[in-house]
């Protein structure tokens, strides 16, 4: 009867109303199965009273959630089990929660008995507990223990992949090794038996390594072997190990360290020693292509100046050395900087890396001046992704740009390195203005890690030819740089177009300063009307250029020059109906704040080739150039007239082998179609 | 080029009370049940969601546009926190909404299959019936009164598991 009474309470007492409807209930099992997986297993069993849609539902849980504070009663406990047994269910987790040794046991039992995939164990209990060392199963794949448990050798755990051990005591120097398959193992605050000398973390499958000490006992380990041959991720946190002994780690992908060196100003034998493990910890990673270090450890290692000087690092494959900054202070730049030396002075190749992950990272950003280090040999570079670095909005900026200015360069060794690791992603020119020829031999070398763009684009042809001609320079024509192996012949052709049309762009300026505006022919819309004549305006391409660059509208064919100067009237011009219905208007594509760009970085261009023309005439012996000769719009069909400077000319293979280009020789006919296969002499 | 078309194409959807929702497909991709539909190209005209009412289809709209807005996995690890954060905090306040309408979204995230939808209100209703007793439960849920065990059931499954009911 009094069952009946709080059944019936609970009817009214809580107001159920008839017009509210049970959508819950109506549920599939498998959504009310997963909200009940969710919370303490102890519920969900009191949830069977619930009504009869609920009775059975806890049976059917895949996640158990037991804790267990207090002693159980086996019997009753017991029949929990039973209950679950009857129904065939896949257990997926069991999270156990206990205070009670033997009931571990118990669980763990069941577990395994029921091929349950994860177990997370959690003894928070006050006295030691050995985790049961004479089970094995294969279908474990994942386990985690935590608080007062002694971890023996288990038999044979063959399918388990993840292991996470924390608070929890190790009673064996190598626990690991009967699980053939870990990857990944997890080691928090664990502590050794004081017997144990050394501890092995051996594991032939084993990939990802954390081992985090934050206890207050300054040493558990005195020595630590690792014999992961596999192990990508490495993740050390807390007072080092006296001594490591780590074999080979070949596929090492990142590494964390941060020392949890306390008492860093009392520099007694304590922190000596944490310095030579921190230097030993080092040496074992020489083959990791992320090195992350903690304020901590940077702390640490600026002290050990002196034994860092005599220490060799040969990082392989570093790629970035990321020096986390401390949370709570202004990071001191030099600290940074001559650690960041230190550690890098055999790895060049990783110091721009590094350089980059610290300006990308939002933290460094104020930082940035501050750091010598990273003035090394390239202060142009610098210089501009200096400028760059102004603010959070222009942090990510730099990468994208699209030409490089290499002012007044001096080859110093180190930056054609820097230049390779730069990875500017849609670089499609450079302007390189310098008196080292040996630097522009390492760029044609390191041409195609510059450009990378799937789209080549031809440096700049410029053409200094013609008088008239705003950019006069009579004994160089042309010259065609920075050819990659994506060049073909498409592109070199749309350069030689761009490069006419830019002229014609400088003499129209040029005329446009002597005449003004009063030879100009608008139309109706007060766009100017530039008028193309010639064999070369057949090409559409060349007039959609010549369009593009000039901001004109383009109509048939080039009267524009004539009428400046008064050759012809336009009467003369606009009277032959016929030509005028011929004619072909070319729009604009392009907007202004491009085309000036692109112009702009034609003037450019010119301006500084004219310089390295004169440069490379001096060392004719060595150069490669090409001369363009277009003599004047009308002579489309010869593009390429190359000559050879002097007999022993050697040519650089600035094209690739399978370019076809046409030989002409300005003082002789046309010869038959010539391959570039001589490679670089040098 | 693919995906600057794709983001930009609208799906419409229309709830059981008349109301027509259009969205980007990419929000719309979110749910299991109209990806399907849309890959097998049945999604050209308006979805009609018979089940699902115009409050509770807006409420499921926000979560997909947030979830599909907010950047997955694999980006810089800087951003990444924070968007993960932003995230938590988004599916908190979403959360703090009555029991029949977090049953409303949960049926209709389960007819739409939003895994992380349903996992959501899942935590969500188990978070609120956490620490209470069957009658409590039997409230919050809303429990229908005639499916009810009766006293002679109640009392045997309590003593079943009387471990439980300590």
């Amino acid at each position: 009867m009094k069952l009946k009474a709080i059944a019936s309470e609970s009817y009214y007492n809580y107001g159920y109303q008839d017009q509210a409807e049970d959508r819950l209930s109506s549920l599939p099992d498998a959504l009310l199965v997963s909200i009940l997986s969710y919370i303490d297993t102890k519920l969900a069993v009191q949830c069977s009273v619930l009504s009869k849609r609920w009775v059975n539902l806890w049976t059917l849980i895949p996640v158990l959630n037991l804790n267990l504070p207090g002693c159980y009663s086996g019997y009753k406990f017991n029949m929990f089990f039973s209950g679950r047994d009857g129904t065939l269910i896949k257990d997926d987790s069991v999270n156990l929660k206990v205070t009670y040794g033997p009931l571990v046991a118990r669980v763990f039992d069941y577990a395994l008995l029921h091929g349950v995939r994860n177990v997370s164990i959690d003894n928070s209990g006050c006295w030691h507990y050995t985790f049961p060392c004479n089970k094995s199963s294969d279908l474990l794949i994942s386990l985690t223990l935590k608080g007062w448990i002694i971890f023996d050798k288990c038999l044979n755990f063959n399918g388990l992949v993840s292991l996470r051990l924390e608070g929890v005591f190790i009673s064996r120097h190598e626990p690991f090794s009967s699980f053939p398959n870990l990857e990944e193992l997890v080691l928090v605050n664990c502590q050794l038996f004081s017997n144990l000398d050394d501890f092995k973390v051996i594991g032939t499958q084993l990939s990802r390594l954390t081992i985090s000490l934050c206890s207050d006992e300054p040493i558990s380990y005195n020595k630590l072997v690792l014999l992961t041959p596999k192990l990508v991720l490495f993740d050390l946190k807390g007072p080092l190990p006296f001594s490591i002994k780590a074999f080979e780690l070949p596929v090492l992908d990142t590494a964390h360290i941060d020392s949890f060196a306390r008492d860093l100003v009392h520099n007694g034998p304590y922190i000596l020693q944490q310095k030579l493990s921190l230097i030993t910890v080092l040496r074992g990673l020489r083959h990791a292509i992320n090195i992350h270090l903690s304020s901590s450890t940077l702390e640490l290692l600026s002290q050990s100046h002196d034994m860092l000087v005599e220490e060799h690092f040969h990082f392989d494959n570093l790629k970035v050395l990321n020096l986390i900054p401390p949370t709570n202070k202004q990071p001191a730049a030099d600290v940074y900087s001559s650690v960041a030396a230190d550690l890098l002075k055999d790895c060049p190749q990783a110091v721009v890396k590094s350089l980059l992950s610290i300006v990308l990272s939002k933290r460094w950003v104020n930082l940035w001046p501050l750091i010598p280090v990273l003035n090394l040999d390239c202060e142009t570079l610098i210089g501009q992704l200096y400028s760059i670095v102004l603010s959070k909005r222009w942090v990510n900026l730099w990468p994208l740009i699209p030409v490089l200015n290499l002012v007044l360069f001096e080859l110093k060794g180190l930056w054609p390195m820097s230049f390779k690791a730069l990875e500017l992603p849609i670089l499609d020119t450079v302007h390189i203005n310098t008196f080292d020829w040996e630097l522009l031999v390492q760029l044609v070398k390191l041409r195609n890690e510059l450009l990378k763009s799937t789209q080549p684009v031809v440096f700049t042809l410029s053409r200094h030819n013609g008088p008239f001609a705003p950019w006069w320079c009579d004994d160089a024509r042309g010259v065609l740089i920075g050819i990659t192996q994506f060049t073909n012949k498409s592109h070199i052709a749309r350069a030689v177009l761009e490069s006419m049309c830019f002229q014609v762009k400088d003499l129209l300026d040029s005329m446009h300063k002597d005449a003004g505006e009063k030879g100009e022919t608008k139309n109706a819309k007060g766009q100017f009307l530039l008028r193309v004549d010639g064999v070369a305006t057949v090409n559409n391409t060349l007039m959609q250029i010549q369009h593009i660059v000039t901001e004109t509208t383009a109509l048939g064919a080039a009267y524009a020059a004539g009428l400046a100067v008064g050759v012809w009237t336009e009467e003369e011009i606009f009277s032959n109906g016929e030509r005028m219905k011929k004619d072909t208007t070319f729009d604009t594509v392009l907007n202004d704040e491009l085309r000036e760009k692109k112009v702009d970085s034609w003037c450019k261009a010119v301006g500084k080739s004219l310089i390295w023309l004169i440069y490379l005439s001096r060392f004719l012996s060595l150069a490669f150039v090409v001369l363009i000769c277009v003599k004047n719009l009308a002579y489309i069909q010869s593009i390429f007239v190359l000559r050879k400077i002097s007999d022993e000319t050697s040519y650089l293979t600035i094209l690739p082998p399978k370019i076809h280009v046409w030989f002409f020789d300005p003082d002789k006919t046309i010869q038959a179609p010539s391959l570039f296969l001589n490679p670089l002499i040098q | 080029m693919s995906t600057s078309s794709s983001s930009s194409k609208k799906i419409v959807l229309k709830s059981a009370d008349n109301e027509t929702f259009e969205i980007d497909e990419i929000v719309a991709l979110e749910s299991q049940a109209i990806k399907n539909m849309i890959e097998d190209e049945c999604a050209d005209n308006v979805i009609p969601l018979g089940n699902i009412d115009s409050k509770t289809l807006s409420k499921i709209i926000e979560y997909c546009k947030k979830h599909a807005e907010s950047p997955k996995k694999d980006d810089n690890a800087d951003i990444d926190e924070k968007a993960v954060e932003d995230l938590k905090s988004f599916d908190a306040e979403f959360a703090k909404v009555d029991m029949p309408l977090i049953q409303d979204i949960l049926m209709a995230a389960n007819f739409l299959n939003i895994d992380n939808l349903i996992g959501l209100m899942c935590r969500t209703i188990a978070d609120r019936i956490k620490g209470k007793t069957p009658e409590e439960i039997r409230k919050i849920l809303n429990i229908n009164k005639n499916d009810l065990l009766s006293p002679e059931q109640e009392a045997k499954a309590r003593e079943e598991n009387s471990w439980a009911f300590d």
